[in-house]
């Protein structure tokens, strides 16, 4: 999935009587991956998808984020962010079964790549070390209700 | 689960469908429906809410569809690759088939450069006095009237109704202004003269018209001595010196001095062609009796520019009843019957709606930029029309094609947009050529229609125009073909069982039968236009044109010193006669009501033309009488006689006129009796499809124009030079200045023979391009019946019948197109007849040569191909496969 979006070019060059053959490939996708990449909304969206593996699609995320986080989320948003994930190599795909109150349609089964969880260790690593230097009365305090 | 029966609504589903990528619509179908039904169980039985929220989950996948539908790879694949193979085929196809290429491209070429031709002409003509600034709020004053219950219409204005409107209805203008005698004078700079064309304008002239100085001021002409001149104008005097400040005696008696010289006017300018400007306050100084005449006296125009507040329509109804209002009961009651109304005439429609009727706007050149627009149009159809045709009548070739395409995957909306794509091909091409044919014909057709229209390279609007031209031109010709291919079933072409319907080509044989009778329909027109000019040539004139030339009488030594000039002229030996005459012979340059006679019905009102001429008028223009006798220099009483013309003799209404008495009561002059002492043939004077005005001639008036006939043994080349010689040596002052009258009365015919033979070029043209494709189609039709033919060559066909059988369909075709073209070409030009008096009949042999012609024309093409087919040899036409 990472050699989506591939262009390939080819020529040659004389130089001093010799052919030098030139190959550009470039991966347009791996340019433009990068670590920082991981947005807010898809870093709950991939730890959804942990939790709810093996059963994570998009129905499901959505459903298992509103409830958590208290808000409508449209599968639209999910299915995208998921998406995402997918081309940025944190997540891999497969169908699954049809049931009956998707009319009979397929389910596009989500599940966790090893990229995706070097990407989350190293994201809550970095929270880690943030709450751990926090100072002990720097936050003011509040009622968690 | 079951709890809530309703689905999600059905059209969301197929909008989808349509809109959504495959590879993404069972995932994301599933999706809304599975989150549907459980939003839908948690919100029980408040159906609008789950509603509501599943039109939200629908737009939050709007942007996932369209995101990947425009960045999905596959779609990447098509569109670059694929039109890459488009064009690679469709140059193949053009190349394999030359002949075929060759009629598509340079027909459509040729109905292109037609199309581009009269595009340029029409947005010439659209363009007229747009040069002048304040050309949305300049009209021309133009005046109404009644006689005998027919309304005239004219622009010829008194002098004292420019000064009414400037003081009294002012607030309604930011400018009035009269010009006064637009016409050839005398500039002479010492011994320079030269006759330039030139009028007396009111000082606010220049910055109503907004002329481009060159030098000086538009407030050049404020010293009533002064002279602005056009660069041209200045050109022709004085050369590359700086004419400013410079003095020149304008018609021998005025001297002026040069104040300005101003940008020529574009030829699409009223004002064209002027060579100078002079005050109007010269010609008043010369000319004050002119503020007596009052309202009565007709002979300035009056040009005025409204203030930005008002509009025409208001203006024209404060400024209607002026004269009117203006003229006293007693002095002019037979001009109060006329009832004057004025009203103005926009400067945007002096060129185009030039035509009263009724005192209503009866159009003008507007019909030719119609008339032109539509075959321009025509002719342009017509070739795309071979286009379509060709194209579709191959399309059996080209099926296979289509049918491994389907096969292999293509959709039908890919198809359609590789024949779209294949015609926008041909199209740039045959563009290209028609630059080329358009660049190379424009002096030509500027020749013919007397234009100065330029090719517009660097013309933003025209680039753009052309390009949308270039997409509608190959939509148009590629969508029949496109849709038509695109529609053919794989299975049964590559099988081999597709064959094309009976059906099949009755859209084709339409196609051609539109082709011919527009062809058939501007031949006839060509004809008739020819006919009704030598139907109109062909009239008896009633004098003789040959051998006549005319010299304006443009200072007053000409009267003077007539005598003494007639006697040298007739010396020289070359000239036959000399008289004088108001006006010239192929025009008339005045006419008068109050005119009594016995009998006469006392309201009815008529005017004649009234021309003084000198005795030998008669015999030097060759009249010819009915009745009585010419007029005699020998009898002093012929100072009161009158000769009639046979009009005017029929208005009089005796039998015998010669003798009668006439009172001539014009208002201006004295009042008379004139005594008829003959009766002429009419004479056509003006325009010849015209019935001729009644005339009278009479002696006792103002001349201002010399006729010579020169003897009819003496050729012209030899007597001109004497006769300026004569006129040189008698009267210094003028340049020689003349006009022949076969040559003037040749000019009358100058716009009819202009429209024939535009329409003459047209009519071969759509000739030729319906006969390309004919011949497109003939060759066609025979290659696709080539082993039909050898086989009933085989069994005993002769070429005779195998011609027959190949010709007969077109044939019909071309009879069909005549019957419906005659009909529709005698409707329209009968109507184009009805608008002239004396006009040509249009007999049947017209329709018969047309439709013969026609007939015979196809016959030659389509035998071409038939006979070749008919002789080739049957056993290599069986032979192969």
């Amino acid at each position: 999935m990472l050699l989506r979006g591939t262009f390939s070019f080819g020529t040659y060059l004389l130089y001093e009587n010799r052919r030098y053959t030139i190959n550009l490939i470039l991966n347009i996708d791996i340019f433009l991956m990068r670590r920082s990449d991981l947005g807010e909304f898809e870093e709950v969206v991939l730890l959804t998808v942990a939790v709810l593996s093996p059963e994570a699609y998009s129905v499901a995320v959505a459903e298992e984020l509103e409830e958590q986080l208290g808000r409508m989320i449209t599968t639209g948003a999910v299915h995208a962010a998921l998406q995402r994930l997918e081309k940025k190599g944190f997540l891999t795909s497969k169908m699954g079964e049809a049931t009956q109150e998707r009319g009979g349609r397929r389910k596009r089964l989500f599940s966790i790549t090893v990229a995706g969880s070097r990407m989350v260790h190293e994201v809550r690593e970095v929270r880690n070390r943030l709450w751990g230097r926090i100072g002990p009365d720097t936050l003011p305090e509040f009622n968690m209700g | 689960m079951a709890a809530f029966n309703s689905k999600p609504p059905k059209w969301i589903d197929k909008l989808l469908e349509r809109i959504c990528p495959s590879y993404l619509l069972e995932e994301i179908l599933g999706d809304l429906h599975e989150r549907y039904a459980l939003r839908a169980e948690r919100v029980g039985e408040a159906k609008a809410k789950a509603k509501r929220q599943y039109m939200r989950e629908v737009m939050a996948y709007m942007r996932t569809i369209i995101l990947s539908k425009s960045s999905s790879e596959y779609n990447k694949f098509i569109s670059m690759g694929m039109l890459s193979n488009y064009l690679k085929v469709a140059w193949r196809n053009l190349t394999k088939n030359l002949g075929y290429s060759f009629i598509n491209i340079g027909g459509l070429a040729l109905g292109m450069a037609v199309a581009i031709i009269i595009g340029l002409w029409i947005h010439d003509e659209l363009s007229f006095n747009k040069n002048h600034e304040n050309y949305d709020r300049i009209a021309r004053v133009m005046r109404n009237g009644t006689l005998n219950a027919e309304t005239f219409t004219t622009n010829y204005e008194p002098y004292a109704l420019g000064e009414e409107l400037r003081e009294k209805y002012g607030s309604n203008f930011e400018h009035v202004v009269m010009v006064m005698s637009v016409t050839e004078h005398i500039l002479a700079d010492d011994d320079n003269k030269l006759y330039l064309e030139g009028g007396f304008i009111e000082k606010e002239g220049p910055e109503m018209f907004t002329f481009n100085m060159i030098e000086g001021t538009r407030k050049g002409l404020e010293d009533p001595h002064s002279i602005i001149l056009s660069a041209s104008g200045a050109r022709a005097l004085f050369g590359d010196e700086n004419p400013i400040d410079k003095t020149l005696k304008l018609d021998n008696n005025l001297d002026v001095k040069i104040t300005g010289v101003y940008e020529d006017l574009p030829h699409n300018s009223h004002f064209q062609g002027i060579s100078f400007f002079a005050p109007f306050e010269l010609y008043y100084a010369e000319n004050e009796w002119i503020s007596l005449q009052g309202f009565g006296n007709n002979f300035l125009d009056v040009y005025v520019q409204i203030s930005e507040q008002t509009d025409f329509e208001t203006v024209t109804s404060t400024i209607k009843d002026v004269i009117i209002q203006n003229l006293d009961g007693s002095g002019n009651k037979g001009y109060l019957e006329v009832n004057p109304q004025l009203f103005l005439h926009p400067m945007a429609k002096w060129h185009l709606y030039s035509e009263f009727k009724n005192g209503k706007s009866a159009g003008g050149l507007i019909q030719f930029v119609w008339l032109f627009g539509i075959v321009g149009l025509f002719v342009l159809l017509l070739a795309c029309i071979n286009f379509m045709n060709l194209n579709t009548a191959r399309s059996e070739k080209r099926a296979k094609e289509v049918g491994i395409r389907k096969a292999i995957g293509s959709a039908r909306k890919q198809l359609i947009g590789q024949f779209l794509s294949e015609s926008l091909l041909v199209v740039c091409l045959s563009f290209y050529i028609s630059l080329v044919l358009v660049s190379v014909s424009l002096s030509w057709f500027n020749d013919l229609a007397s234009k100065q229209i330029e090719m517009p390279w660097q013309s933003v609007e025209f680039w753009l125009a052309s390009l949308s031209f270039i997409l509608i031109t190959g939509f148009i010709a590629g969508s029949y073909p496109a849709l038509y291919l695109s529609s053919f079933h794989p299975v049964r072409v590559l099988k081999g069982t597709f064959k094309v319907g009976r059906l099949a080509s009755l859209p084709r044989k339409v196609l051609v039968v539109f082709q011919f009778t527009v062809s058939v329909t501007l031949v006839i027109g060509t004809i008739i236009v020819f006919k009704q000019i030598q139907f109109a040539k062909d009239r008896p004139v009633g004098y003789t044109r040959e051998n006549l030339l005319s010299i304006p009488m443009m200072t007053s030594e000409f009267h003077n010193k007539y005598e003494v000039l007639e006697t040298a002229l007739l010396n020289t030996g070359v000239v036959a006669e000399s008289s004088q005459s108001l006006g010239s012979l192929t025009g008339i340059g005045s006419s008068n009501g109050g005119f009594n006679w016995r009998d006469k019905i006392p309201d009815f009102q008529v005017e004649f033309a009234t021309i003084t001429v000198s005795a030998d008028y008669g015999e030097t223009v060759g009249w010819e009488f009915l009745q009585g006798r010419d007029f005699s220099s020998e009898l002093a009483s012929d100072s009161s006689g009158i000769i009639l013309n046979e009009t005017a003799a029929k208005i009089l209404g005796f039998e015998n006129p010669v003798g009668e008495s006439m009172h001539w009561e014009p208002g201006w002059r004295e009042a008379k009796d004139y005594r008829v002492i003959g009766v002429i043939k009419d004479m056509i004077m003006q325009s010849p499809y015209a019935p001729p005005m009644p005339t009278v001639f009479y002696m006792d008036g103002y001349t201002n124009m010399i006729h010579l006939k020169i003897k009819p043994e003496v050729s012209i080349s030899e007597a001109l030079p004497q006769i300026e010689r004569v006129l040189k040596e008698t009267i210094p002052s003028a340049p020689f200045n003349f006009k022949f009258a076969d040559q003037e009365y040749a000019l009358k015919f100058a716009a009819e023979e202009q429209i024939g033979k535009l329409a003459s070029v047209f009519a071969v043209l759509t000739i030729f391009i319906s006969c390309l494709g004919l011949f497109g189609l003939a060759s066609f039709v025979a290659e696709q019946r080539t082993k039909e033919i050898g086989i009933r060559k085989i069994l005993g066909a002769s070429v005779i019948n195998l011609w027959r059988m190949l010709s007969l369909d077109f044939v019909i075709l071309v009879l069909i197109s005549s019957f419906i073209a005659i009909p529709l070409a005698y409707f329209l030009l009968n109507n184009w007849l009805e608008n002239y008096e004396y006009k040509t009949e249009i007999s049947w042999w017209i329709f018969m040569v047309s439709g013969g012609g026609a007939l015979g024309i196809t016959l030659l093409t389509v035998s071409f191909q038939a006979i070749k087919s008919a002789l080739a040899n049957p056993i290599k036409s069986l032979r192969n496969e």
